[in-house]
């Protein structure tokens, strides 16, 4: 009994006095980080970094049309200095535990990023789930013109925003630990949602020109026409080679991507009506199965073989004609397969142009080689660009929508 | 040469008057006198002494009767003396003079009157035709007992002790001249409570009765409910003064080999000198006295008490108490309610998952608050960790002692609530209401999700069907709190492994407190544990408490 006693005793002591958290901080004394932004500064070798620190609405002090974060940037030589700097100059302890996005300006990304992720992977305040962006101008701009049009805080914002994106397919989000994954990888290349503030003109800029067969036009962020709401824009995504940035992909190739990254939820497509190219239809799309890509290793060149089954659902067929019949079902599907094949046959060849292999083909070769040695000799990033690739897309349309026979307007 | 001067030597009375020789004769007789009279007291008690004993009583009894009367009923008062509540009534009973003696309010006089004195008085005929026969009759207490008198029921005394316990408990004990023998006549009549319904074990559907503070009446209730002789009563006076009645109560083909004589033998090494209440019995023979848990199931409802004997278990009936004691007892066993079995098994199912699920809220969840919003905020959903530091930024104090201030308002209040009489308990409870749901957060003292939170683990933990164990789960809640304080949630993890390694380790006459939940061989023991299946399927009792019959239905004495 005493025994016991005394160990308990001892081991609780232990517990309590060798381990355990001492960080314990009320959290009326924490500022919370909601985003962090980073740029070229105007120095030199520095970077300028901005903090998005929330607010808490603390009764009877908030004004009107006040917003309920602060935007706060400073200049230093690397981002734990930046946060010295922060830690210096506000009253409360920031926290890095509830930042949600990182924006990078595309200046400093096209200069690459190396020299900044090791420190916010290493240290352990930094989340890895924190999501990635990039913004076309410079990320102070872009924090700084986030007015969200509906009545949610900055946080809810970027969460919502960008799951969101998962349901059109025209941008998607990586998270910083996926960044960094392939940014260490010899398989694939990094990508990062696009972002950029629109001037709200209502006048588009199209980034990739609509494709035989098809009805619509890629944008890339800012780029899309848009009038009232909220200026900032998610579309598109940036491409890197290595850690440097090397081009955008538009809405609809990052479609294409999403499909090859089995990640396309669903998504209209509007294209022409093949038998009468005047009108178009819409269906809505989502993957069948998970896409099949095999790669081979030819003498010169890899042979990428892509097979991709899409599902879908007659959503609007103005030209009154009677698709849901067998016959001219199959003229829908075979139209379908057209747009798409050569979306993607762009896409991929933008990518290869750009040498960024952001699908991540490489790791379909790796069975290729019999051991790991074998395929980093193997220059794949540099084969990529050169590789063939052959498509197949099979398109069933399962559902016609709510009719199930078309009349023309009479 | 210096001559020494001698002093005259005069008589010592003529120095002090009190060393005359006729004062010391005076002194003397007065000494003699004392030594006399000394002398005859002593002859007094050794003659009292020689009453008391007059054929060497053994050292246990203070007296063994004589045949003659009128010395019994000397010794019977030297006994009862000062007790102004006993009766000595003298009767003529067939010509010899007869006592009766019983406690003013403990026995049933009218009763007497009836079956005891009337029979006897009329034997005084000296016409009777049975006159030979009667003076048979009259010498021995069992042709008393078997002739003449109307009680129902009547046990022949010769010990002493056994009679003045008879005359305490209630009955009569009548004594004739010219036997040495007492009878006791069981005529108990007290005043009592009747039998109500219970009031700390409401339930909604099934019986309400409970039990009251007789000993006799609790057995009835629980007799009346099962007509099965082999429930066994066996009954035990405990208390070095108050020799309180305590009944065990088991299924002789049923229980654990071992398990009643361990309950016996346990109560049987109780040492104390009263025993006003059940959970005095409780304390003394639990396997761990310092646990928080209650390892004895208390219930004042016979229908639990006779479940639990039908799956093999133990009950303790303690007399004056409507608490009784059921072992062995575990935490699944706490868990249940009788309402659970009248209710449907899928909904009785989900409410004691329920119950489960509030019972670690009752400990946990004021400390794992704490620990997240003083630690680890980043656990928190980022608008919840905002507006938690927008509802704390009002208050002045550190989480921690946000949380204990609370807990103790809430103990007082449950304390005043408790304490108060009746009428003013709901006074309290409106105050209770208005200082914590509006001014305290409204003063800026307290932030209001502590409020919402400790509001939960208050509720949750009075959602417990046993009291006891709700009182422990309240207990558990400071050190747990105290834990987090200091060492966030890793503090919560560490009370959370102490408090199941301890309840694991905790032994209730033999069975594990909450092992059983998570012994693979006990899992037929889950169809009636934290799930209820329906009665149908219920065919066999749980294995947990060793019943020598696991199959429900059938052969039960097989």
């Amino acid at each position: 009994m005493y025994i016991r006693l005394i160990l308990g005793t001892m081991l609780l002591s232990m517990g309590i006095f060798l381990s355990g958290c001492n960080g314990a901080r009320e959290s009326e004394e924490v500022a919370y980080i909601v985003a962090i932004g980073i740029d070229k500064a105007e120095q030199e070798g520095m970077i300028k970094v901005t903090y998005q620190i929330a607010r808490p609405n603390v009764e009877g002090n908030k004004g009107e049309g006040e917003k309920d974060t602060v935007l706060i940037s400073n200049s230093a030589i690397t981002i734990a200095e930046s946060l010295n700097l922060l830690k210096a100059t506000t009253a409360l302890v920031p926290s890095m535990s509830h930042v949600k996005v990182l924006v990078v300006g595309q200046e400093l990304a096209r200069e690459g990023l190396a020299n900044m992720w090791g420190s916010l992977k290493r240290y352990r305040e930094y989340r890895g789930s924190m999501f990635v962006l990039v913004a076309k101008g410079t990320a102070r701009d872009f924090l700084e013109g986030n007015k969200p049009s509906f009545n949610i805080s900055a946080s809810k914002y970027f969460e919502t925003m960008l799951d969101s994106g998962v349901e059109t397919g025209y941008y998607l989000r990586v998270s910083f630990h996926q960044f960094y994954i392939r940014l260490k990888s010899n398989s694939a290349e990094s990508y990062a949602t696009f972002v950029d503030i629109s001037n709200l003109s209502g006048k588009g800029e199209i980034a990739t020109p609509k494709v035989a067969g098809s009805k619509i036009e890629g944008y890339t962020a800012g780029g899309i026409p848009l009038q009232g709401g909220n200026p900032i824009q998610f579309a598109g995504t940036a491409i890197f080679n290595g850690d440097k940035m090397v081009g955008t992909l538009s809405t609809t190739e990052t479609r294409m991507m999403a499909m090859l990254l089995g990640n396309f939820n669903n998504g209209f497509l509007s294209i022409e009506d093949p038998l009468l190219p005047k009108k178009f239809l819409n269906v809505n799309l989502r993957l069948g199965s998970a896409p099949n890509i095999k790669v081979a290793l030819e003498e010169e060149r890899p042979v990428i073989d892509i097979k991709i089954m899409l599902e879908g659902e007659i959503t609007n067929l103005p030209s009154g004609i009677n698709y849901e019949q067998e016959s001219y079902l199959r003229l829908l599907e075979e139209q379908v397969n057209q747009v798409c094949h050569e979306e993607m046959a762009n896409m991929i060849q933008h990518t290869q142009e750009l040498k960024s292999d952001v699908i991540g083909f490489g790791y379909y070769i790796r069975p290729k080689f019999t051991n790991y040695q074998d395929y980093l000799q193997y220059p794949w990033f540099e084969k990529y660009s050169q590789a063939k690739v052959n498509i197949t897309i099979d398109t069933k349309i399962r559902r016609t929508g709510l009719m199930i026979r078309t009349y023309p307007v009479k | 040469m210096k001559r020494i001067k001698c002093p005259r030597i005069r008589k010592l009375s003529a120095d002090r008057p009190e060393a005359s020789i006729q004062q010391a004769e005076k002194e003397l007789t007065k000494l003699q006198k004392m030594t006399r009279q000394s002398t005859v007291f002593g002859e007094e008690i050794e003659d009292l002494v020689d009453q008391l004993r007059q054929v060497a009583a053994p050292s246990s009894e203070p007296f063994i009767f004589t045949s003659i009367l009128e010395e019994n009923k000397k010794l019977l008062q030297s006994i009862f003396k000062d007790c102004g509540d006993i009766e000595f009534r003298n009767f003529d009973a067939g010509g010899k003079s007869a006592l009766l003696v019983y406690l003013e309010g403990m026995a049933d006089t009218s009763n007497l009157e009836r079956n005891v004195i009337k029979p006897l008085m009329s034997q005084t005929a000296p016409d009777n035709p049975n006159t030979g026969n009667l003076s048979e009759i009259f010498t021995t207490m069992k042709g008393i007992s078997e002739h003449i008198l109307g009680a129902s029921s009547v046990s022949v005394l010769t010990k002493a002790n056994a009679a003045i316990d008879a005359v305490m408990m209630g009955n009569a004990l009548l004594l004739i001249d010219g036997i040495s023998e007492g009878l006791s006549i069981s005529a108990v009549k007290y005043v009592k409570r009747n039998i109500g319904g219970a009031n700390n074990e409401h339930i909604l559907r099934g019986p309400n009765e409970a039990f009251n503070e007789g000993l006799t009446d609790n057995i009835v209730l629980i007799r009346r409910r099962s007509r099965d002789t082999n429930i066994k009563v066996q009954i035990l006076k405990i208390g070095e003064r108050t020799k309180t009645s305590v009944a065990i109560l088991y299924v002789a083909n049923l229980v654990k080999p071992g398990l009643v004589e361990e309950v016996e033998r346990r109560i049987k090494l109780i040492d104390t000198d009263k025993v006003l209440a059940s959970a005095r019995i409780e304390e003394f023979i639990v396997d761990h006295p310092w646990s928080p848990f209650p390892q004895v199931q208390t219930t004042e409802r016979p229908d639990k008490v006779l479940a639990a004997l039908y799956e093999g278990r133990v009950g303790i009936i303690v007399d004056g108490t409507p608490a009784t004691l059921l072992v062995p007892c575990t935490y699944n066993v706490l868990m249940q309610s009788p309402d659970d079995y009248t209710i449907q098994p899928v909904i009785a199912s989900l409410i004691r998952l329920t119950r489960n699920v509030t019972a670690f809220i009752a400990i946990y969840l004021p400390a794992i608050y704490v620990s997240v919003v003083s630690y680890h905020p980043g656990m928190l959903p980022t608008t919840m960790a905002i507006s938690v530091a927008e509802l704390r930024a009002r208050t002045p104090f550190p989480s921690f002692l946000e949380a204990i201030m609370m807990e103790l308002l809430l103990e007082v209040f449950q304390e005043a609530i408790v304490r108060l009489p009746q009428r003013l308990s709901g006074a309290a409870t409106m105050v209770g209401a208005f200082m914590v749901g509006t001014t305290i957060v409204q003063a800026g003292l307290i932030n209001p999700l502590l409020v919402v939170v400790v509001a939960i683990t208050a509720i949750s933990s009075y959602s417990m069907p046993s009291y006891t164990f709700n009182l422990a789960l309240r207990w558990l809640r400071i050190p747990m709190l105290v834990l987090a304080s200091i060492l966030g949630l890793y503090g919560v993890i560490i009370g959370i492994l102490a408090v199941t390694i301890h309840a694991c380790s905790l032994r209730s006459f033999g069975e594990s407190y909450i092992g059983g939940l998570f012994d693979i061989t006990l899992l037929s023991d889950w169809k009636d544990g934290v799930v209820r299946l329906p009665s149908k399927l219920l065919k066999e009792r749980p294995k947990e408490f060793g019943a020598k019959d696991l199959t429900r239905g059938g052969e039960e004495d097989g």
